[in-house]
């Protein structure tokens, strides 16, 4: 019995030796470091856009892509990929994501509250725009 | 016994298969009013559009923020450091803190607590408990044990170990990395501090992890224990001559009078702005004998739970990393304005190898002198040496990669080299009798200078719950930090602590 105990130890740390997943931490997860939104990659009809959540809105998400501000309508964004963050808040199919991705969206967005109208107009000069671009690039 | 060996097996695979710990990330919302202190890292949203991240956290109390925090304006063009912020002028706040995947964690226990009923053998008798350990020299050197207080995933951290191995003709330094403990590592950083150095200078890691080298290390005429004994012989030498708390001061401890120490003079060198202090310890294992006989044994296999979950929540980390921080470690006090004031602080650095540290205490204008006091929980520590050095200058380290991890047989371990060579989200996980072979390529030494390495690593590990601790397991409720609970460990490692010595490297689990 010891002996057949021993190699069942044996057998089981070797088998152990394959197992081993990784997960994220709060150091390692760049919203929670700095004060910049999550980066997200989106695929729309017009090809890969890669860019940071700025606002999440009923409507759609503002992203940043390339310096420069865009409103993607949830309609057109075919699926995306949200950095480093469950798929389960990932955008995808052009459905308007359920109540709670989008509360999570928004916590991940730089401006989690929202942008009063002054501020957007604010944000929307720093890129030298006056108007939020759409998902044509 | 085939058919029970066989399921056995079938069973222990497919546990194996998603065996592990699993963190993720969770962001709250936090309402933004009194009283309430969050350290984790959080984002405050302002009026004015500008937002402050508070890496570490922050506390709101009389109507403000404070903390420590850098505010970005709209456009993230510009950021200050703030430490005060109106609550009146914030919208919005988010908290971000890592979780532990609870149903993956019990799964962990499954595996332990079957192997441990299954087993019954020697290897989970066994009491070796020390996080990483790390051998040079063909495994005949036992250089350092890596991040030992790291017991949970939220404790992950780095450490600085000085080593004394050097490279091979090829300016190959190969390092041995070995689990001979009951317990699962998680490597998550290995790379090498080269520093360059005259041949009468000393090189050794600071108490943050910096190297500094000293030179002049000398042991000071006025240097006695808290019964008045002198101990300049006793410390005056790296020579396995150490100082460890006498018995009866044990025995006399209480709770309200948990401490040893030892007081000494340090002169301030000539045009110096602070004095450098250099110890060769280790801890004792009383350290081992609260966390095995005190936090998990009692708690059997409840212990899981607590190591997994109850860690993971910030409010029993915090709870646990504070008590630790207040009652571990060596602590450096000053007396100034007729009282011992703290300064510095020295944290755990494990029971088996001896580590070299150095203090750098800032004097004040006018000081040639500075009276220290090191206290310590009674019987916490081992000192070999201790000096003071007559001059101290800032380490300019190179910083040397892996170049190579090999195994048992000698053939490349890819993976395990790339989830050791970047502080990512990649881990080597390794379990009790695994070991791997670290190269780096620190190259020939230049001609007439000498070099000295230190080992950077950075990780956490997770003890397995044992079949003895679960067979006898007493504790209704996990375990609180408290100081009676030291006491009662105290009371235990002073029963045991010859025989537990004796036993403790003997029991270590061999590597394969």
């Amino acid at each position: 019995m010891a002996r057949v105990a021993g190699v069942l130890t044996l057998v089981i740390l070797a088998c152990l030796s394959n197992g081993c997943s990784f997960g994220m931490t709060t150091r390692k997860y760049p919203p929670a470091q700095g004060p910049t939104g999550v980066i997200m990659r989106l695929r729309t009809a017009q090809g890969q856009i890669s860019g940071e959540l700025i606002e999440v809105r009923d409507v759609g998400i503002v992203v940043l892509v390339d310096q420069k501000l865009r409103l993607l309508s949830y309609p057109v964004i075919l699926s995306s990929e949200v950095d480093r963050t469950d798929s389960r808040y990932a955008i995808s199919q052009g459905i308007v994501p359920k109540p709670d991705v989008q509360a999570h969206l928004r916590l991940l967005s730089r401006f989690p509250q929202g942008l009063t109208p002054e501020l957007m107009r604010q944000l929307l000069e720093t890129y030298g725009q006056t108007e939020l671009a759409g998902a044509n690039p | 016994m085939n058919r029970f060996l066989f399921g056995a097996l079938l069973g222990a695979l497919a546990i194996s298969a998603a065996g592990c710990v699993f963190h993720f990330v969770q962001v709250q919302q936090v309402v933004p009013r009194d009283a309430v202190v969050v350290t984790s890292p959080v984002k405050a949203h302002l009026k004015d559009g500008s937002t402050v991240v508070y890496a570490n956290g922050v506390n709101v109390s009389g109507g403000t923020l404070l903390g420590a925090g850098v505010r970005y304006d709209l456009a993230l063009k510009q950021s200050t450091k703030v430490n005060t912020i109106p609550l009146d002028s914030v919208v919005g706040m988010e908290s971000f803190q890592t979780r532990v995947n609870g149903v993956k964690t019990a799964i962990v226990t499954t595996l332990v607590t079957a192997g441990a009923i299954v087993g019954g053998v020697a290897l989970f008798k066994a009491i070796f408990g020390s996080c990483p350990t790390v051998y040079s020299d063909n495994g005949t050197v036992a250089e350092a044990e890596l991040f030992s207080n790291s017991i949970a995933p939220l404790f992950e951290a780095r450490d600085v170990d000085r080593l004394l191995a050097q490279p091979d003709p090829n300016g190959i330094l190969r390092l041995e990395l070995r689990n001979e403990a009951m317990e699962t590592h998680y490597i998550n950083h290995l790379q090498i501090f080269e520093v360059s150095h005259a041949t009468d200078e000393f090189v050794l890691p600071d108490t943050q992890g910096h190297p500094v080298v000293v030179r002049g290390v000398r042991t000071p005429a006025d240097i006695a224990d808290r019964s008045g004994q002198d101990l300049r012989a006793t410390l005056s030498a790296a020579d396995n001559t150490f100082y460890r708390t006498d018995r009866r001061r044990i025995d006399s401890a209480t709770a309200d009078d948990l401490n040893d120490w030892i007081d000494l003079t340090a002169a301030v060198p000539d045009g110096a702005d602070s004095t450098t202090l250099v110890f060769r310890l280790r801890n004792s294992l009383l350290n081992t004998t609260l966390l095995y006989d005190v936090m998990l044994g009692p708690a059997g296999a409840r212990a899981i739970d607590w190591l997994g979950s109850g860690l993971a929540q910030i409010s029993t980390a915090v709870e646990l990393g504070r008590w630790h921080e207040r009652r571990a470690g060596l602590h450096i006090s000053v007396w100034r304005d007729g009282a011992y004031r703290e300064v510095a602080r020295i944290p755990d650095s494990g029971p088996i190898t001896w580590h070299d540290v150095a203090a750098v205490i800032p004097a004040q204008e006018g000081e040639k002198s500075l009276r220290i006091r090191l206290s310590f929980l009674a019987d916490q520590w081992r000192i070999d040496r201790f000096g003071v050095a007559s001059a101290e200058r800032e380490g300019a380290p190179r910083v040397i990669q892996i170049s190579e991890v090999t195994g048992s047989d000698g053939r490349p371990e890819n993976t395990a080299h790339d989830s050791m060579s970047a502080s990512d989200t990649r881990y080597l996980q390794t379990n009790p009798g695994q070991r791997f072979f670290v190269d780096f390529n620190v190259g020939r030494a230049p001609a007439g200078q000498s070099r000295t390495f230190l080992l950077s690593s950075q990780g956490y590990y997770t003890e397995w719950i044992r079949g003895s601790w679960i067979q006898t397991a007493s504790a209704k409720e996990p375990f609180t930090p408290t100081d009676q609970a030291i006491l009662g460990a105290l009371q235990q490692w002073a029963a045991t602590r010859e025989s537990f010595e004796a036993r403790f490297v003997k029991d270590r689990v061999p590597v394969h």
